[in-house]
């Protein structure tokens, strides 16, 4: 008698693929045998639309790339824009990107450890992150205008001046206590722990071999951050977060503490800012904008991974093609490797804890 | 007399449907997030009924479709339409799919409007909408159900059936499931 | 690393602002920097249609241990040798390539269509791409 082997097929439309990812599944029982990622439910053509578009009417756009950290892309576009342009942000605009980056930062590792704990089954933390998340929203809107999709950082600086610092003051006090009640009823839990301890071991060899950046390759031991010699956040004391852990476990923890080192420099942010120094800062004018004929490359540390531009310029005022790196695409094609050995109940935890999020996969 | 009792049936039945809608956990983009927001403890669809979020169509009532919808992912979702059972509503959720939003006529792989393919009864735009704009639409489609008929939901729903076109033979394709 | 070592060994390749622009033995270039010099991550690669000129390709390799970048240009019209088994990584990006230009790596099995349907006609990111016809057909429809 031969055993037979059969295909599952999990998403698209599917509650814990954090939207719409599918995933081909070949099973022995239920041991999984091979893992094949089908993306590009989601695929909008940002980069061909970049094309089309120029500069100032492409920025609104970006902040779509990844939802739930706008912010971040954002601030790569006009990174890109300034590099080229060859323009310094003064200290005041420094500080005012940094501190609502880093709080779009804790919006986005509070939205996964909500959605992530849902996936395992636990419904409460849901609750708890999302009411947390809520707070910072909140606070984005006041200054913004938009809940998700802020459209604040323009070339050149950012579209006011900061304002509302007690709000950030209060998210920053209460967010640390908070973050004690997640780990008391997380953190330590046995059957939390039973569900994610040793599953997914990523070996530090595979994750640089499969191109994992961010929180992922440096809860495998890898200290890479590239924040350290961002001039963005030169200045700030803080530690980049690494572990050894490997598995699903630490890739949590480390988020817990990535949130604890956001806190931080949110604090020294606000010990400027609460100086009330006057906002100085040369806007680029985007009407016409031309940059001249050339590469130009940036990237940043995003909450998923390292994020870079790269947009290659012929003189006129639109792109002649824009590429964006984005860090989930590549957590995607390591499923293949991450999965195979495992049993299918731990699949849905092992692909949530490496923070996937699918408009950045499909751009 | 007829008229008599069809408007009672229809009072009934109209009644118990508009307070249980039952949604299928379909997000593909961001408006899945203020969807999940939703359902946080700030908003709390739980007041209207709706809080039981099903994973599968077949036991879903509402379709909120949260987020873009693409040509790879269109006939997934008329697939899922399909897969639910009468009676079931649409709410169109968000810029992109009531008309394609900021990739309308800009990008070459998004559907302008999910109604070019589906029926869709309540439209709520914005990129994205709030979490109280969305149990405002639930709030609407509630009325809208209290006060249908049964003969016009059939005459709505057989004007606009589910569409989808055949690449090869540019010709509609006629589903099967 | 040492930049013109590495152009005495490969000796058609050339250096243009920040990048090095090699003709052929991609396959090797990329083996030869990732033992000699450890490049250990591959961040991506970017393609850019360049008209007449062909298709370019920039792999852009990272060091963590001496934190060094380095960008690889290659220009090619249809197709390339693979380094899927170099960089596992390069999957992703070579089927995404092949997707949205249409140039086949030879050696990756397991290329196919990604971001767009099966029966999707042409290459979106290609310059002289025309939109299929038959989807805007969709959009045309009267169905509201």
């Amino acid at each position: 008698m031969t055993l037979t082997t059969f295909k599952l097929n999990l998403g698209p439309q599917h509650p814990s693929t954090h939207g719409v990812l599918r995933l081909l599944l070949e099973l022995d029982g239920e041991k999984i045998l091979s893992c094949e990622p089908d993306v590009g439910y989601l695929h909008r053509g940002m980069e061909k639309m970049a094309e089309r578009l120029s500069y100032i009417q492409y920025l609104p756009l970006v902040d779509r790339i990844d939802y739930l950290a706008g912010f971040f892309y954002s601030e790569l576009l006009c990174r890109v824009v300034e590099k080229a342009l060859k323009v310094e942000l003064s200290d005041k605009v420094r500080v005012i990107r940094v501190t609502l980056l880093e709080l779009n930062r804790i919006a986005s590792h509070l939205l996964w450890i909500g959605a992530f704990l849902m996936d395992l089954g636990a419904t409460s933390p849901f609750f708890y992150a999302f009411r947390e998340r809520e707070m910072i929203l909140n606070y984005f809107e006041k200054l913004t205008g938009q809940r998700m999709m802020y459209n604040y950082f323009v070339f050149g600086g950012v579209r006011k001046d900061i304002e509302f610092l007690e709000d950030i003051e209060k998210i920053i006090s209460i967010l640390p206590q908070k973050l004690n009640d997640y780990e008391k009823i997380i953190t330590e839990n046995p059957i939390f722990k039973r569900r994610c301890v040793n599953k997914g071991v990523l070996e530090k060899d595979v994750a640089l071999d499969y191109s994992i950046t961010g929180v992922n390759l440096r809860s495998s031991g890898v200290d890479f951050d590239l924040r350290k010699n961002d001039y963005l956040y030169k200045g700030f004391d803080f530690a980049s977060v690494v572990l050894e852990g490997k598995d699903a476990w630490s890739r949590y923890k480390a988020r817990i503490l990535e949130i604890k080192e956001s806190i931080k420099i949110i604090f020294q942010a606000l010990d400027y800012l609460s100086k009330n120094e006057k906002l100085e800062q040369k806007l680029i004018n985007p009407i016409n904008l031309k940059l001249d004929n050339g590469e130009y490359y940036q990237e940043i540390e995003a909450p998923r991974g390292i994020a870079s531009c790269y947009v290659k310029s012929v003189g006129e005022d639109k792109p002649y093609r824009l590429k964006w790196r984005t860090g989930s695409y590549y957590s995607v094609n390591l499923l293949r490797k991450l999965l195979v050995g495992e049993y299918l109940n731990d699949a849905i935890a092992i692909a949530g804890s490496l923070d996937i999020i699918l408009p950045e996969v499909d751009k | 007399m007829n008229n008599i009792i069809v408007t009672s049936i229809d009072y009934i039945l109209n009644w118990s449907r508009a307070n249980s809608l039952w949604p299928l956990t379909f997000a593909t983009s961001c408006c899945g997030i203020e969807m999940m927001q939703t359902v946080a403890s700030d908003n709390d669809i739980a007041r209207f009924g709706s809080e039981v979020f099903r994973g599968s169509p077949r036991q879903a009532d509402l379709l909120i479709c949260a987020g873009t919808i693409t040509y790879k992912m269109a006939p997934v979702l008329v697939r899922l339409y399909e897969q639910m059972a009468e009676p079931k509503y649409v709410i169109a959720m968000g810029a992109c799919t009531c008309g394609g939003g900021m990739f309308a006529d800009t990008s070459y792989s998004v559907i302008n409007g999910i109604d070019k393919i589906i029926p869709v009864d309540i439209y709520l735009p914005m990129c994205p909408p709030r979490p109280e704009a969305l149990l405002d639409a639930i709030r609407k489609l509630q009325d809208k159900i209290k006060k249908e008929s049964i003969i016009d939901r059939k005459k709505f729903l057989e004007k606009h059936k589910t569409k989808l076109f055949d690449t090869n033979s540019n010709k509609e394709v006629i589903n099967e499931y | 690393m040492n930049i013109n070592e590495f152009i005495n060994i490969f000796n058609d390749s050339e250096l243009v602002d920040n990048k090095i622009v090699i003709k052929s033995k991609l396959y090797e270039a990329v083996e030869f920097v990732k033992n000699n010099y450890s490049y250990d991550i591959l961040k991506e690669i970017i393609a850019i249609d360049n008209k007449d000129f062909g298709i370019e390709l920039i792999y852009h390799l990272y060091t963590t241990v001496d934190e060094e970048d380095l960008f690889l240009s290659i220009t090619v019209k249809n197709e390339i040798v693979s380094i899927v088994d170099l960089f596992p990584s390069a999957q992703a990006d070579e089927n995404e390539i092949y997707d949205l230009f249409g140039i086949n790596f030879i050696g990756n099995k397991n290329l196919k269509r990604l971001y767009m349907p099966e029966d999707w006609e042409g290459f979106p990111l290609r310059k002289d791409y025309v939109q299929d016809e038959m989807r805007l057909a969709w959009n045309d429809s009267d169905n509201v």
